[in-house]
């Protein structure tokens, strides 16, 4: 069995809902309305079906909630997501056998509610975050308790990364060209996110945190090199800011977090790369997952060329099977 | 032979008008520098590299910031001049240890980078330029730069590109600046990942098919997130209705990738094995070269020399590739009888 742990859904109730929020993102709505296999359930069913002992876990693409609505809003549409993909997993447990639950993450007391709800209540397997809350990093002192929940509940939290076209690659110019804020920004906003939680010391605090960040760990394992050596020397090339310090504070070297982390396979039919971010992790924290159906055959290409990646790569049978399937089983207690 | 063709040196005039001019503006980047002397005292350097033999080389250029980042458009050209005349002086001081060097340029004020240009290749003996991923925050793919690419592609000399961003660059809309160190460590190479995508979809290689451009920390982002870029970037037909894809040349935009790879990369990674063999894979053994950064590891430069080269002793490579990488490569691309 092949276990796909981070594939993105717009259930068909949840898309009407959000409507409106969509609105003011043409692309974005142009986006969904041509991948038929992110909210039509017939089409998505038939696609899993095509690669035969094979499995989705869902959860919610983006835009992440908190962009949609302010904190008044977002735990009532975070509900009404999880609700549509416990249905869905509920009634196709044979093709989706759980789901990622979605957060309020803007509104942190409702979002710690929301994670007992779907954990308990609606049997979801993981949560997931974004990369940055409306421009907040996920550090801030205000969001700690939802880390802290699924730590509680030993459950994975699934990062995403967000960033728009709005976030500009040069001071000179308005925004980012090309949508290279979304192929090179996001695996950038991964990295990021996960060098901040590492300094503000979150493996410390919470011991059996697990977080699986998508596409293989963004860019620390090709550049461990810089976040090992080079950021041995950190403070020494900012004036003005005690780096030393806030170091000092952890248990370990910086760089021994970072393997904390775990990762999916979701690059996009890259073996090189692949071998790489295997290389760094390590099989028993790197997990199969696709991205899917965000691939320009509306959901099998992705799948197909992930499946050719690990095939091809030069482990034993049984890390195979960990990667496809043990791993997903054990860490999200399917 | 190792030829070590990305490693930093800050001449000491150079230096001196650097901390004045720094000072003036209240700039203190500089004095990170300080402590390191194998950037500024030539015997210091030479030691460093008597540690690893006398087959062992560097090409060197001038380390961060950029010229364009401390001085305007009426102070650069001199402080390039400066730079490239010490650079030239420890050449030929260095008995031979330090081949040549990649001249710098005045890159807010083309006329001058220009006439620097053919001051250094013609005069002072430089074999390449080095440039940064912007000029002082504008992109590499303005119109005012081309004559620039296209001088460096008639003289048949490559460009090395550095990254350069500051910590003002905030990684988060709520925060004002980078914080812990985020803006070079993971930054640059988020710089050099743009700046590569953008100068290709700009279609350089289209213009100047013998444009060679060596890209610091082999490649950025590029060779592991060559998937992100691959079916995703290479769908442009979707996304007609943006003047910024209308512009792409139809030959680039049906498959980037195969653009990205014209690009040459160095070794730098500090010792990163895995990644290595990952971008080696990405740009093939004749893009590549040898490079280690120094001497900006904790110790004075041989920590990532030592390290790199443990890196290339790793790779499994053919005695002829081993030597393409190490010195055959820099020896073609940036013509040196050695």
């Amino acid at each position: 069995m092949k276990i796909d742990v981070f594939t993105h859904i717009m259930p068909a109730g949840y898309l009407q809902r959000i409507g409106q929020g969509t609105a003011h993102d043409p692309g974005m709505s142009k986006r969904v309305a041509n991948i038929a296999a992110l909210h039509d359930l017939q089409t998505r069913l038939r696609m899993v079906e095509q690669f035969g002992d094979y499995q989705q876990i869902l959860s919610l693409a983006s835009p992440p909630i908190e962009v949609l609505a302010g904190p008044d809003r977002s735990a009532e549409i975070a509900r009404s997501a999880n609700d549509a993909m416990a249905e869905i997993c509920a009634k196709h447990r044979d093709h989706f056998p759980s789901f990622v639950a979605s957060l309020p993450v803007n509104n942190p007391a409702e979002a710690v509610k929301e994670i007992d709800r779907a954990i308990t209540k609606l049997n979801a397997c993981a949560v997931q975050i974004f990369t940055n809350v409306a421009g907040h990093p996920l550090v801030e002192p205000q969001y700690f308790p939802i880390f802290e929940r699924a730590a509680h509940h030993d459950r994975v939290i699934f990062m995403h990364p967000a960033r728009s076209a709005q976030f500009t690659d040069y001071p000179s110019e308005s925004e980012s060209k090309y949508e290279l804020w979304w192929a090179l920004g996001w695996p950038y906003e991964t990295s990021v996110a996960m060098a901040r939680m590492v300094y503000a010391g979150f493996f410390d605090k919470l011991p059996n945190l697990k977080i699986l960040t998508h596409h293989l760990g963004g860019m620390i394992p090709y550049f461990e090199g810089r976040v090992g050596a080079g950021l041995d020397q950190i403070g020494t090339r900012t004036p003005g800011q005690d780096h030393q310090a806030l170091v000092g504070g952890l248990k370990r070297r910086a760089f021994d977090y970072y393997k904390m982390f775990y990762a999916d396979t979701a690059l996009f039919g890259s073996l090189p790369a692949t071998r790489c971010g295997l290389a760094f992790f390590g099989v028993d924290h790197c997990l199969f997952a696709s991205d899917s159906p965000f691939d320009p055959e509306g959901g099998t290409m992705f799948i197909r060329e992930t499946i050719r990646v690990l095939d091809a790569l030069e482990i034993s049978a049984a890390d195979r099977q960990k990667l496809y399937e043990g791993n997903a089983r054990r860490l999200l207690k399917l | 032979m190792v030829i070590d063709i990305f490693n930093h040196v800050l001449p000491p005039a150079y230096l001196e008008r650097l901390k004045a001019v720094s000072d003036e503006r209240g700039d203190k980047t500089y004095r990170r520098q300080l402590p390191i002397k194998p950037l500024y005292d030539l015997d210091a350097r030479l030691r460093v590299l008597a540690e690893f033999g006398d087959d062992y080389r560097q090409i060197i250029c001038l380390g961060s910031p950029p010229i364009e980042a401390v001085a305007g458009p009426e102070l650069s050209p001199e402080l390039a001049r400066l730079a490239n005349d010490g650079m030239s002086e420890f050449c030929r001081q260095s008995r031979g240890r330090l081949p040549s060097f990649a001249a710098s340029l005045p890159m807010d004020n083309p006329p001058a980078a220009m006439r620097e240009i053919e001051r250094a290749v013609g005069k002072l003996g430089a074999k390449a330029i080095q440039i940064f991923s912007n000029v002082a925050g504008k992109a590499l793919d303005e119109p005012e730069l081309f004559p620039i690419f296209e001088r460096m592609a008639a003289l048949d000399l490559p460009i090395l590109m550095h990254p350069a961003r500051g910590p003002s660059f905030a990684d988060y809309r709520s925060e004002s600046r980078s914080k812990y160190g985020m803006w070079w460590s993971l930054g640059w190479p988020y710089e050099t990942s743009i700046a590569m995508a953008r100068l290709c979809l700009a279609g350089i290689f289209e213009r100047l098919p013998s444009l060679k451009i060596v890209t610091h920390h082999m490649g950025g982002m590029i060779p592991y997130f060559e998937g992100r870029i691959g079916p995703e970037l290479g769908h442009f037909e979707a996304r007609e209705a943006d003047p910024d894809y209308a512009a792409v040349p139809k030959s680039i935009a049906r498959n980037p990738l195969e653009h990205l790879r014209k690009f040459y990369a160095d070794t730098a990674l500090f010792g990163a094995a895995a990644a290595t063999r990952c971008g080696l894979e990405f740009f093939g053994v004749d893009h590549c070269l040898f490079a280690t950064d120094c001497p900006f590891d904790s110790v004075g430069g041989s920590d990532f020399i030592r390290k790199t080269l443990q890196v290339v002793d790793g790779l499994g490579l053919k005695p002829a590739d081993r030597e393409k990488l190490l010195s055959g490569n820099a020896r073609r691309l940036f013509r040196l009888e050695l």
